[in-house]
C-alpha cells in the first residue's frame, strides 16, 4: 500500500454548523508522490482540510461538507473502514487521553482499545518510543511532560497502530531544534504517505513530493517545492531560508532559486 | 525596572526537578532564553511571573516580587503562556482582552480604550465576539500575547511567543515587540527559533537541567559545538547553511547574508 498512494479531492466544500463562511472552498487537488506537504496563513483551511479525511469535521465536529475524496480509486468512507488512518492535532495535550498513569499506558491506549495482546503491545510500544526518543519517559506521568515532550507523545500514540496514512498538523511546534531535527529525519526514513502541515518550509522543501498551499479555504497551488517556490509570490507566506539565502548571494539552479540546503550547495558549488 | 535574581532554588516535589540560579541581574532590553525542552526556561519565566513561589530570591526594584506586585503593581509584569489553553478562559476575544486590565484596575474608560486598539493591531476585531477557544492557534497565540501587551508593562514575559504563529502573525508579534523595545522596555522571552534569535537578540540566555550555563553573544554559542551539543541545540539555519557552502566567517542573518553578498 505505502508504495502506491493516490488522493485524488474533487470540488470539496466544507462549512461547519453556525458558521457562515466555508472552510474550504471548492478544493479539487490530485496527490503526486506519498509524501505532501500542506502551507498557508491560519484560518486557510489546512487543519480543516485533515480533519475532513481523518473523518472528524463532519462526524465528531458538526459540519457539512460536498464534493468527493478518493484514496487509490477508493471512496474515502470506503478505504477508511479497511486502513488505519492516524491524525496528529495541532495541539498534542488535547491528543492524550487524559486517562493514562505513565507514557507507555498512554502508548498503549489504542492497542488495548483495538484487543491486542499485552505481547503485541509491549513490543509496538517499545517501537514507537524507541523511534521517538521516548524510552526513558515511559514511566512518567503525561502531565508531567514539558510541551515538546508532549508533542513526541502524541505523535508516538499516532504511530504505534502502524497506520496505512499519517496526516499530521503542524507536529514540530512545540520541540526544541534537536527534536525538529530528529523528528524531519525520522520522518524521511518513514514509508507511509502522509500529509504534513508545517511552517519548517526548508524542511519541507527537502522532504515532499508535492506542497499544497492553501489560503482563506481555497487551494491556490499543488506542485513541486521547487515550482512553488518559483511561482508563489505571496506577502502571508514566508519562503525557505535556502530560498532567501540564495536570493541575497544570487545563487541560481536551472534559472531558479534553490529551495534547500542540498540545492544551495549545488548552486555554490555550480558557481565556484 | 531591574530584577535581580539571588540563590534561586526552586523544586517540582512531583519530579524532583530543580532549577538553581546563584545570581542574575536583568536590565531593560530582549531577553532570550534557549534550551532543550525540560531544562527549566518555563519554570524561570513562572518565577519571574510570581506564578511559582520564588520568596526573596526575585527582587523587583529592590522589592521581593510578590510584595511589588501586590502593591498596585499587578501591571509592571505581564506574562503570555506557552500553551493558549493554559491561559484563555474568558467567553469572547473581547472580554480575554480586557480581563488583566480588570484586574489590575485599570479605569473602564482606558480598558475600552485599549482593547480596541488591540483588536485592530493584532487583527482580532472581526473575532471580537468570538469564543477564544474557535480561533485558530495561530490566532489563539497572538491573543495571549495581546492579552499580555495590553498592559503595557515594564516587564513582558512570554513562553514561546513564536510558537505556532502563521508567517504574518509571526511578523506582526517581531514588530511589535521591537516597538516595546524601542521605549525601553523588557522582554524577556524563551524561544526555540534560532534564526529569529540570530536575526533579532544580541545576547543569549542557555539553560540547561535546571541551571543557566551561558549568557553572550549568538555568534559565539553558534561557534560553540561543545557547548551547543551540550545544551542540546543546534544553530540558526543562516548559520548551518553558510557553512555548508563554505560561507566565511558564518553568517548570523539574512542581513548579514545581503551585507556579504554586496561585500564580495
Amino acid at each position: 500500500m505505502s508504495n502506491n498512494f493516490q488522493l485524488t479531492i474533487s470540488q470539496l466544500s466544507l462549512r461547519y454548523l453556525g458558521f457562515e463562511n466555508l472552510a474550504l472552498e471548492n478544493i479539487s487537488a490530485q496527490s503526486r508522490g506519498k509524501r505532501i506537504g500542506i502551507i498557508g496563513p491560519s484560518h486557510a483551511g489546512k487543519s480543516s482540510l485533515l480533519a475532513l479525511l481523518a473523518g472528524i469535521a463532519g462526524k465528531m465536529i458538526p459540519a457539512k461538507f460536498s464534493g468527493s475524496v478518493r484514496i487509490n480509486g477508493e471512496e474515502l468512507e470506503a478505504w477508511r473502514s479497511q486502513h488505519e488512518i492516524a491524525l496528529l492535532l495541532q495541539d498534542p495535550a488535547s491528543q492524550l487521553s487524559g486517562l493514562a498513569d505513565t507514557v507507555y499506558d498512554e502508548l498503549a491506549f489504542s492497542l488495548l482499545n483495538q484487543g491486542k495482546s499485552d505481547e503485541e503491545i509491549e513490543s509496538a510500544v517499545k517501537r514507537a518510543a524507541d523511534q521517538l526518543d521516548l524510552t526513558n519517559l515511559l514511566d512518567q506521568s503525561p502531565n508531567q511532560l514539558s510541551g515538546g515532550q508532549t508533542q513526541r507523545v502524541a505523535i508516538a500514540t499516532a504511530l504505534v497502530t502502524e497506520p496505512d496514512l499519517l496526516l499530521l498538523d503542524d507536529p514540530t511546534s512545540q520541540m526544541d531544534p534537536l527534536g525538529r531535527q530528529h523528528f524531519f529525519s525520522w520522518l524521511e526514513k518513514l514509508s507511509c504517505p502522509f500529509l504534513l502541515i508545517s511552517n519548517e518550509l526548508d524542511d519541507l522543501a527537502d522532504l515532499c513530493d508535492q506542497i499544497w498551499v492553501l489560503k482563506d479555504g481555497r487551494l491556490l497551488m499543488a506542485d513541486s517545492p521547487q515550482e512553488i517556490f518559483r511561482q508563489l509570490d505571496d506577502p502571508a507566506i514566508d519562503k525557505p531560508v535556502a530560498w532567501k539565502m540564495a536570493k541575497k548571494l544570487k545563487l541560481k539552479l536551472d534559472g531558479r532559486y534553490p529551495v534547500n540546503a542540498h540545492e544551495l550547495k549545488e548552486a555554490a558549488e555550480n558557481a565556484n | 525596572m531591574q530584577i535581580k535574581i539571588k540563590s534561586l532554588h526552586y523544586i517540582y516535589p512531583e519530579t524532583n526537578f530543580s532549577l538553581d540560579i546563584p545570581d542574575l541581574t536583568l536590565s531593560p532590553g530582549l531577553i532570550c532564553l534557549v534550551g532543550q525542552n525540560g531544562s527549566g526556561k518555563s519554570t524561570l519565566l513562572k518565577l519571574l511571573a510570581d506564578l511559582l513561589p520564588a520568596g526573596d530570591a526575585i527582587k523587583a526594584d529592590g522589592q521581593a516580587l510578590s510584595e511589588y506586585l501586590a502593591s498596585g503593581r499587578l501591571s509592571k509584569i505581564a506574562y503570555a503562556f506557552q500553551d493558549p489553553n493554559d491561559q484563555l478562559f474568558n467567553s469572547s476575544v473581547e472580554k480575554e482582552l480586557a480581563w488583566s486590565m480588570k484586574q489590575a484596575k485599570l479605569p473602564e474608560a482606558e480598558i475600552a480604550r485599549r482593547t480596541e486598539a488591540a483588536l485592530k493591531e493584532f487583527g482580532l476585531a472581526e473575532f471580537r465576539d468570538l469564543n477564544p477557544y474557535d480561533l485558530s492557534l495561530s490566532g489563539k497565540k497572538l491573543l495571549t500575547i495581546a492579552s499580555a501587551l495590553v498592559l503595557d508593562p515594564e516587564v513582558c514575559l512570554l513562553d514561546e511567543p513564536l510558537m505556532s504563529l502563521d508567517y504574518p502573525g509571526r511578523c506582526l508579534v517581531t514588530r511589535l515587540l521591537k516597538k516595546r523595545l524601542a521605549r525601553g522596555k523588557t522582554v524577556i522571552m524563551i524561544t526555540h527559533d534560532m534564526d529569529w534569535l540570530a536575526e533579532n537578540c544580541q545576547e543569549v540566555y542557555a539553560m540547561s537541567q535546571g541551571q543557566l550555563v551561558y549568557h553572550g553573544p549568538v555568534h559565539q554559542l553558534f561557534s560553540d559545538q561543545e557547548l551547543l551539543g551540550r545544551l542540546g541545540l543546534l544553530p540558526a539555519k543562516t548559520w548551518q547553511l553558510s557553512q555548508l557552502i563554505g560561507l566565511k566567517p558564518e553568517v548570523l542573518s539574512l542581513k548579514q547574508t545581503g551585507l556579504l553578498a554586496k561585500i564580495s
